[in-house]
């Protein structure tokens, strides 16, 4: 899977979760981006990355993201 | 000191001259000032502890340097631990001692014991519930590497021992509020005069509502037999505006005070008697202690528990409200409040609207649903809230029981007309100004309006205020 | 930061000013007790606690004595006898008067203490009192008791009549309550009710306390004449009182022998006057009691201590 399928992947998480596509996927959006991806739906996305992606994330990985950038890498380096 | 007493308005006056005309040179002697005035705001409430406050700055510092030095995980993981411990430790021992002795001493009598009971009781350190939590969540954001330890002791008990926020919070964030002391402040006067706005505004709050419900609610609630049922109804509601009005009113003085340093402290209150749903309530009131247990309990406690689905962020809500719940004290009640948010969420959570976020915030006039929904909220916040007044679970069932029966539609008794009239201001300046950091947000409105507006609120605060009524609910906690 | 500290400067002068006028405008209906510490310094006065500030009626005295004579009774939380009542009584004596009266009212209450340590003067609950941290007890406006002790608006300040509470300018606290038999029941009830469950529990008698009582006669027969006065109660609470001192009346009766002063003991004529509370006495009731006093203290000045029928059964 090549970093832009992966990016449609999550941006399909995503929209299943916040139940809406009113935003734009790229390499810079955040959470606050989003309407409704807030700390309560954070996980719910995270489980369905996990679920989708068979990787496994620690507490600390996931505080140290700083964007959808670090999200994708983060994802590449545990599919290898 | 309270924020409405004449003592603080002359420290207040002092702190401010001494800060920015002999501190003006630099962001270290500005430091210095502050850390010195808070000592001695610390001190002069509470002397007996103001070695633990001390003892904790230190103590703090040490762990946070610790933590990172570490090369190992598993040592890291140690010292965080360690600190967690005794943190934590601090904290359940002043709070929560007396709690388990009355517990254990309760318990035994049910088994026959006749042990004798002592009256031994343990004082509460002022501020302490807010200061540990700040505590600990330095170490945990240092320990995820979300911040660098502070490396400046004068800094760094700077953050501890502000006196704008010790007795009551906000509990401030290191990687807010250190970066605002590392280099020396200047003197913005539209800050400040929004500082002097936003004080005037918890002022208002604090003395002429707060206090003046406290005293229509005191005999209502000391003699809760001997009132009409319409009256005790309308006093459930009343203690809900009462509690938000003194702590909001809290709140937004200490913000406002700060300001006159150039620090902003962390917006803790988003009108949150216009929520419409339980999530929304609690992104809204006393959001710093929220936020707070959110990032560093129901976030790692949903990691923990995210493939069990719903039940998992079920579990997850549970948990973290019975914390918030023996935070604010130690009684079956505080436990008592905790469950009952946990089972407001649970529609919600089956729902999955969690995450839903209302969005009213350009519409003048709620619409109907809006509407209902917010007196639904009323209801149930109110309810629990007043677990937090009775103090005791079958005080509360007793005081509803007392509500249900034949007077219900009489006139309730014991509300002066003219502090209902100023709360109905006061919330509809909360209404059209919701989208602002604090109601008296007024800096657009042209220059004789302004002065008309606070010329006013000052008649108010100063003409009809009450002065005496001791102190904050929420220096309690 | 010109601007900010002129505007700043502009809001605290006005918000000054707007009090310093009202203080000025300071009288009886702002509380119950704000008159007594602006009054000129005083040569007779009335001492006790609120039984005395209410039943006790300067002007039903000064009719029969011909002495003026000021009510300066508080509560029996700001004014048992002990260090700090003491102070405020030597501050508002006029230094040179001689000849003044001195009515003295007394009951277990203001001789007992509610600390666990009833000895220990540093633990008196008048302490965090009214009269705990004043020094200014003689001007008009006192701007010290007001600060210090008035907790409320400014608008309050200007008010010149109140129905319910009324501070007259002789000391006296004028008590206006319904006076339907259902609602003295309810209150009576109440104050026993108080009496029994806090203050009776929470008192034990304190030696302290009589020894500032026998400093305070010392000090005030250097000034005129002092009576002892017990005033009427209800029974309830006369046997609430017996319960906490047992020896209440012996000591005072040693304590008037000591000093060649009278004791008027009128808790044997309870039922010959109206209470507010089965505590307080009615304004009506306060003024006979007043007259009968004011009597007795008539006859006693030209009979050296008589011994008198107090009841009129």
């Amino acid at each position: 899977m090549n970093r832009d399928e992966l990016s449609e992947a999550v941006k399909a998480i995503i929209i299943d979760t916040v139940k809406h596509d009113d935003f734009v996927m790229s390499e810079e959006l955040t959470a606050t981006d989003v309407s409704g991806w807030d700390s309560l739906s954070h996980m719910s996305i995270i489980t369905g990355i996990e679920q989708k992606f068979s990787v496994k994330f620690k507490l600390k990985e996931l505080n140290k993201l700083k964007n959808m950038s670090s999200l994708l890498d983060l994802i590449l380096s545990k599919m290898q | 000191m309270l924020f409405n007493s004449i003592e603080f308005a002359v420290f207040a006056v002092v702190v401010f001259f001494l800060y920015w005309f002999l501190g003006r040179r630099s962001g270290r002697s500005q430091n210095i000032i502050l850390l010195g005035t808070s000592i001695f705001f610390y001190g002069y409430a509470d002397l007996r502890f103001l070695s633990l406050i001390l003892f904790n700055v230190i103590i703090n510092y040490l762990l946070g340097l610790s933590i990172r030095r570490c090369k190992s995980e598993s040592k890291q993981q140690l010292v965080l631990i360690t600190g967690l411990l005794i943190n934590i430790g601090i904290l359940c021992y002043f709070k929560y001692f007396n709690f388990f002795y009355d517990s254990i001493i309760d318990l035994l009598a049910v088994f026959g014991s006749d042990f004798a009971y002592s009256s031994l009781k343990i004082l509460l350190p002022l501020g302490i519930s807010f200061y540990t939590f700040q505590s600990i969540g330095y170490l945990l954001d240092i320990y995820n590497e979300e911040i660098e330890p502070c490396d400046d002791p004068l800094a760094f008990a700077t953050y501890l021992t502000y006196f704008p926020k010790i007795v009551a919070g906000p509990i401030e964030r290191a990687q807010r509020f250190l970066p605002q002391i590392s280099h020396a402040r200047q003197f913005d006067y539209q800050l400040a005069a929004d500082g002097c706005r936003q004080f005037l505004w918890g002022l208002f709050a604090k003395v002429v509502l707060a206090n003046g419900l406290e005293n229509a609610l005191n005999p209502i609630f000391d003699n809760v037999a001997d009132q009409r049922a319409s009256t005790l109804l309308v006093g459930a509601f009343l203690y809900l505006f009462y509690m938000y009005c003194d702590f909001s009113g809290y709140t937004n003085m200490a913000l406002g005070i700060s300001k006159l340093f150039g620090i902003r402290l962390s917006i803790n209150f988003a009108t949150p008697l216009f929520s419409t749903s339980i999530s929304d309530f609690w992104r809204r009131w006393h959001i710093s202690l929220s936020t707070w247990a959110m990032d560093y309990l129901y976030t790692p406690l949903t990691f923990i528990f995210r493939s069990y689905g719903k039940a998992g962020t079920m579990l997850a809500i549970s948990i973290t409200f019975f914390v918030i719940g023996i935070w604010h004290g130690a009684a079956w009640a505080y436990v008592a409040f905790g469950v009952l948010q946990a089972i407001y969420f649970i529609p919600l959570v089956t729902a999955g609207s969690v995450n839903q976020v209302n969005n009213y915030d350009d519409v003048l006039i709620p619409s109907p649903v809006h509407a209902l929904k917010m007196l639904f909220m009323l209801c149930i916040i109110a309810l629990a809230f007043l677990l937090l007044k009775t103090e005791s679970v079958s005080g509360t069932l007793d005081y509803i029981s007392a509500i249900v029966s034949a007077d219900l539609f009489s006139r309730p008794e014991k509300f002066p007309g003219m502090l209902m009239m100023i709360f109905a201001l006061f919330m509809l300046t909360e209404w059209l100004q919701r989208n602002r950091e604090h109601a008296l947000d007024i800096a657009r409105i042209a220059l004789p309006y302004r002065h008309i507006i606070y010329i006013v609120l000052l008649i108010m605060v100063f003409g009809l205020g009450e002065f005496d009524n001791s102190a904050f609910v929420y220096k309690q906690f | 930061m010109k601007s900010f500290l002129a505007k700043s400067i502009l809001y605290i002068s006005a918000i000054l000013i707007v009090h310093i006028i009202a203080g000025y405008s300071a009288g009886g209906a702002i509380d119950a007790y704000y008159l007594r510490f602006t009054s000129p310094p005083q040569s007779s006065l009335i001492i006790g606690s609120s039984r005395a500030a209410q039943g006790l009626q300067p002007s039903a005295i000064t009719a029969v004595t011909g002495k003026d004579i000021f009510n300066f009774a508080f509560t029996a939380h700001d004014s048992p006898y002990g260090p700090i009542y003491l102070n405020a009584i030597s501050n508002k004596i006029k230094p040179d008067s001689t000849d003044g009266i001195f009515i003295l009212s007394v009951s277990p209450w203001l001789v007992s203490s509610s600390s666990s340590a009833p000895e220990d003067v540093s633990t008196f609950r008048e302490r965090d009192g009214i009269l705990a941290d004043m020094t200014e007890f003689s001007m008009k406006p006192n701007f010290e008791y007001l600060i210090k002790n008035y907790h409320h608006g400014w608008l309050k300040l200007f008010r010149k009549t109140r129905a319910s509470t009324q501070l007259h300018e002789d000391g006296w606290l004028e008590i206006t309550v319904n006076m339907d038999e259902n609602k003295v029941a309810a209150r009576k009830a109440r104050k026993l009710e108080a009496y029994r469950n806090n203050s009776l529990p929470s008192n034990t008698p304190s030696q302290a306390r009589m020894d500032s009582l026998r400093d305070s006669i010392r000090l005030l027969q250097q000034h005129g004449r002092v009576f002892l006065v017990r005033l009427p109660a209800g029974q309830e609470v006369l046997d609430i009182e017996a319960s906490l001192m047992p020896d209440f009346d012996a000591q005072m009766r040693s304590v008037a022998d000591d000093f060649r002063l009278s004791y008027l003991d009128f808790s044997g004529c309870a039922d010959d006057y109206t209470y507010i509370d089965g505590v307080h006495l009615y304004k009506d009731s306060g003024s006979k009691l007043s007259g009968q006093i004011a009597l007795l203290i008539d006859n006693d000045m030209a009979a050296d201590r008589a011994s008198y029928h107090l009841c009129s059964r």
